[in-house]
């Protein structure tokens, strides 16, 4: 018999069995989610459910099966849909709690490593350009100060027949298109499963912040191999073609915030508190009762149905259990401990290191090392250390500070100090204001600015990048400084943004609210981002995580609101008491109010108030 | 030595050999196990809704005429729009919107248990009603149409006995309409390769249904409907959650599949439940043709 030869040759034999012994995996793939999806109901507009909330959009007052708190139920009824017409959010993308409710078609993409052949990641195409990764290579969530996106950081991992995402570090974003927005402590658990030819994303946001249990809904797809030709006729729909997207020109997903009104710079639109008179749109227009339209957990059980059917328009929602006003924070989000010294690469020659709750912003280059803000004294040689480990061999050489904070100034005299006594230490820059509180203050004997100045900037170049200090008058005192590393493209904020509290206003050393409010302002000039309000820009807080334009605007939102609630409150004649009565703050004193101290929500009140109240200079 | 040029070829037929008998002998070593014994996840419980979407078509009785993002027909809409509450009523038939196409979608609790180690019962205190879900027996006995029809039930996500790689099975009817008609068949019912848990899906197929309601206000779906779900269960933030997809065709009064996702949330036990006969209850508000 010749080679070859046969019914079957060897060769052949081999080649059947081995696809015979492959088919298992042919037939384990059909249950993956990766491929190109269409709204369920076929298209881009093809969504059954929720229509209205992902169509054209709710009704201001629809609240109604949101599990939602008293806290975010105040801030929704003063949301205003004008505050989209604010420069900062004109391009802000649906986050990932929310995308995939908009139109248009996902795109689900497999991502190997070239060596190993393991799957590393699915990749997420879909409505509006916010392209997402879910990491299915075991990484580690970022640690607590890393920066957050409105894609947040999602792992993935396969529970039998469904892909379970979990996901942190996020911003805070829409729920709903009507002021429903959760908070940046928001989290994500999804689960992917593929029935047949249709896949169902089932989404659970927990936000201990503004939700009194997980929100939980889900979001059907079908099949369709032409998904992904439609994510861009979608964008055509959006750029003038038809509904279904044809006859457009294509799409450029990039975004840029335009002028179409005027508007006054800062200004951030928002409702008084009782001045939404539409709040109750949805109530009057469907027949329901305004306490059912306000949402809550009890909206969401079949209790309230009975309820509505017995009719009369009156009804008794249960109050759901207290759930913690300040939720312990998640694993990944956890704080700093107060002896613990981090760091974080941030953007080009600029590093983080988290002394405790402080921040230390570090530029490392040829020259030497750059330091802003040296944080706490007892942290001073853990600084050093870290410093060491992002530049060995290399010398602080110079020091700039912020203001006279303790907390950030402490360590400055070890940090200056040379290698031997007799050595050139380090120069220390700040505005002259801080420079004479600091010499009258308890510090005054260690730490002492050898280079201060009067006018509106210094400007230093240093490790090869141009380097801008701003004063920022009357923010949080009368010598506040912003520093802008121009190559790294990097501002170090100091006290003007605290993160995890308010800012601390220190009206004896010549701190206004609005001062604050302008120096936000001031950030904001200088940030550009990226891509969709995200990204570019990066901001070095006080404390907390890393920022970047869209957070420093949530910040400057925050402080401007509760500034012109609390103003409206004075020009109608009410007194301090009554405004702490009236909590005014009570939407943002969960994220912000710290428990004790000038940052917890009583002091903060009561800053604001008199800040407000003083005669102008 | 052309033996050592085909060692190779040789390996991998032994390799071939080993890995098929290895798993044929997997299943084929265990006896026929019931579909209660073979369930690959646990559906048992007290389950309660969560009204958190189409809330305003879910949670009370919406106007006449309010269809909107239901795909139905022309002939569905001029259905839809005649809807009478007082003639259903007056025919006994206030149950329309408690069957199988609209019932997982009321804000209702439910009790799933095993009625026998091949049937799975629901229970819904919203109406009363009891749904069978039968497995191994795909065609419905000879029976008049009633609200709960006749349901077929599979599970997925578990190897069938006797066939180590997964059932092939043909594609559902709007599957092969999506692709534009054809019989390819598929496999399913298997874990991808990097699943280190064991889970599954319900899959439920319902026909022989009495002409019912999709929403309460009278939006229809014909005696010729089939009621496609899958159920599901899942961890959500320390909660124990049952999802039920419901696929409807109905060539009748819909264009396309109706594909809705209901969740329920666990409940300890059914101190909650409230059994309530079915009603048909007059609409609120006022009619709205929202668009984009």
């Amino acid at each position: 018999m010749r080679k070859g030869d046969g019914v079957l040759g060897v060769r052949k034999l081999v080649g059947f069995a081995l696809a015979f012994v492959m088919l298992p995996s042919a037939a384990f793939a059909q249950n993956d989610v990766g491929g190109d999806w269409e709204q369920a109901g076929g298209g881009i507009f093809g969504f059954q459910e929720e229509f209205l909330d992902r169509g054209g959009g709710p009704d201001l007052g629809d609240y109604a099966g949101l599990p939602i708190n008293d806290a975010l139920r105040y801030k929704a009824s003063l949301y205003s849909p004008s505050w989209l017409s604010v420069p900062e959010h004109q391009c802000l993308p649906h986050p990932s709690t929310y995308q995939y409710r908009s139109p248009g078609g996902l795109s689900i993409v497999k991502e190997y490593d070239p060596v190993t052949q393991r799957l590393v990641a699915y990749r997420f195409y879909g409505s509006y350009g916010l392209a997402r990764t879910v990491w299915m290579d075991g990484r580690p969530h970022p640690p607590a100060n890393a920066r957050h996106t409105f894609e947040g950081f999602s792992t993935g991992r396969w529970e039998g027949n469904r892909l379970r995402v979990e996901t942190t570090h996020l911003k805070a974003g829409f729920l709903r298109r009507n002021g429903i927005a959760h908070s940046d402590r928001a989290r994500m658990i999804e689960y992917f499963v593929r029935y047949d030819d249709y896949m169902t994303l089932v989404t659970a946001v927990d936000d201990p912040l503004y939700l009194d249990e997980p929100f939980v809904r889900s979001t059907d797809f079908r099949l369709d191999p032409r998904a992904n030709t439609r994510l861009a006729e979608f964008g055509g729909f959006a750029n003038g073609g038809d509904s279904e997207g044809f006859g457009a020109s294509d799409v450029f997903y990039k975004c840029a915030p335009t002028e179409e009104i005027a508007m006054d710079r800062g200004r951030v639109p928002s409702y008084m508190p009782g001045a939404n008179d539409d709040l109750d749109m949805f109530a009057k227009r469907y027949g329901v009762p305004l306490a059912a339209a306000l949402g809550g957990s009890a909206t969401l059980y079949p209790e309230l149905a009975e309820q509505l059917r017995a009719g009369g328009g009156e009804i008794a929602l249960e109050a759901p259990a207290a759930r913690s006003r300040r939720s312990p924070e998640p694993p990944a989000a956890a704080p700093t401990a107060p002896t613990e010294v981090t760091s974080l690469h941030v953007a080009g020659q600029v590093w983080l290191v988290a002394a405790g709750d402080r921040n230390v912003a570090v530029q490392v280059g040829d020259e030497g090392v750059l330091v802003v803000n040296p944080g706490p004294e007892a942290l001073a040689d853990d600084v050093l250390a870290e410093i060491h480990e992002l530049a060995p061999d290399k010398r602080v050489r110079i020091v700039i500070l912020t203001d006279d904070d303790a907390r950030h100034i402490g360590g400055s005299d070890k940090l200056a100090a040379g290698p031997t006594p007799d050595a050139q230490r380090a120069a220390v820059f700040a505005h002259e204001n801080t420079a004479l509180r600091i010499a009258a203050g308890a510090l005054g004997d260690r730490v002492s600015p050898t280079d201060t100045f009067f006018r509106g900037t210094r400007e230093i170049y240093f490790n090869g990048e141009p380097i801008e200090v701003i004063h920022a008058p009357s923010a949080t005192s009368d010598g506040d400084v912003l520093v802008y590393f121009r190559k790294s493209d990097v501002v170090v904020a100091g006290a003007v943004i605290a993160d995890l509290t308010y800012p601390v206003v220190r009206l004896n050393e010549g701190g206004t609210v609005n001062g604050t409010v302008e120096a936000l302002n001031d950030i904001l000039d200088i940030t550009i981002a990226e891509w969709r309000a995200q990204g570019g820009t990066m901001v070095i807080p006080d404390r907390g995580r890393i920022y970047d334009e869209g957070d420093v605007a949530e910040y400057r939102d925050m402080l401007t609101i509760i500034r012109d609630r609390v103003r409206d409150a004075i020009d109608k004649g009410l007194t301090l008491e009554q405004i702490k009565a009236a909590r005014l703050a009570r939407d943002y004193d969960g994220r912000y109010g710290a428990e004790s101290g000038p940052a917890s929500a009583d002091a903060f009140m009561t800053t604001m108030y008199q800040s407000l109240s003083a005669p102008p200079n | 030595m052309r033996w050592l040029r085909r060692l190779p070829v040789l390996a991998a037929l032994a390799w071939c050999a080993l890995t098929f008998a290895a798993a044929a002998q997997r299943p084929q070593a265990q006896a026929p196990r019931s579909p209660r014994a073979a369930a690959p996840v646990d559906l048992t419980g007290n389950w309660v809704a969560q009204i958190t979407e189409d809330w305003r078509w879910r949670m009370i009785t919406p106007p006449k005429g309010d269809y909107a993002s239901v795909p139905l027909s022309p002939l569905g809409r001029q259905v839809a729009d005649s809807w009478d509450p007082a003639a259903d009523v007056a025919a006994g038939e206030q149950c329309r919107a408690f069957g199988a196409g609209g019932l997982m979608r009321l804000p209702t609790r439910l009790r799933i248990g095993w009625a026998d180690d091949a049937t799975l019962r629901i229970e819904t205190d919203a109406g009363q009603q009891v749904r069978e879900l039968h497995f191994g027996r795909a065609t419905p006995p000879a029976a008049p149409p009633s609200w709960q029809g006749y349901s077929a039930a599979e599970w997925l996500g578990s190897p069938p006995s006797g066939n180590p790689f997964g059932g092939l099975v043909a594609p559902t009817q709007e599957a092969a309409a999506a692709r534009g008609g054809g019989a390819v068949g598929r496999f399913e019912g298997a874990s991808p390769p990097a699943a280190p848990v064991a889970r599954g899906s319900l899959k439920v197929v319902t026909t022989n249904l009495r002409p019912g309601y999709l929403r309460k206000n009278g939006v229809p779906y014909s005696e010729q409907a089939v009621v496609t779900e899958y159920y599901d269960r899942f961890e959500l933030f320390s909660n124990d959650y049952l999802q039920v997809v419901t696929v409807v065709t109905d060539p009748l009064y819909l264009t396309t599949p109706f594909v809705v996702s209901n969740q329920f949330k666990r409940e300890p036990d059914d101190s909650k439940w409230n059994p309530t006969p079915c009603t048909t209850d007059p609409p609120l508000g006022t009619l709205q043709r929202p668009g984009f």
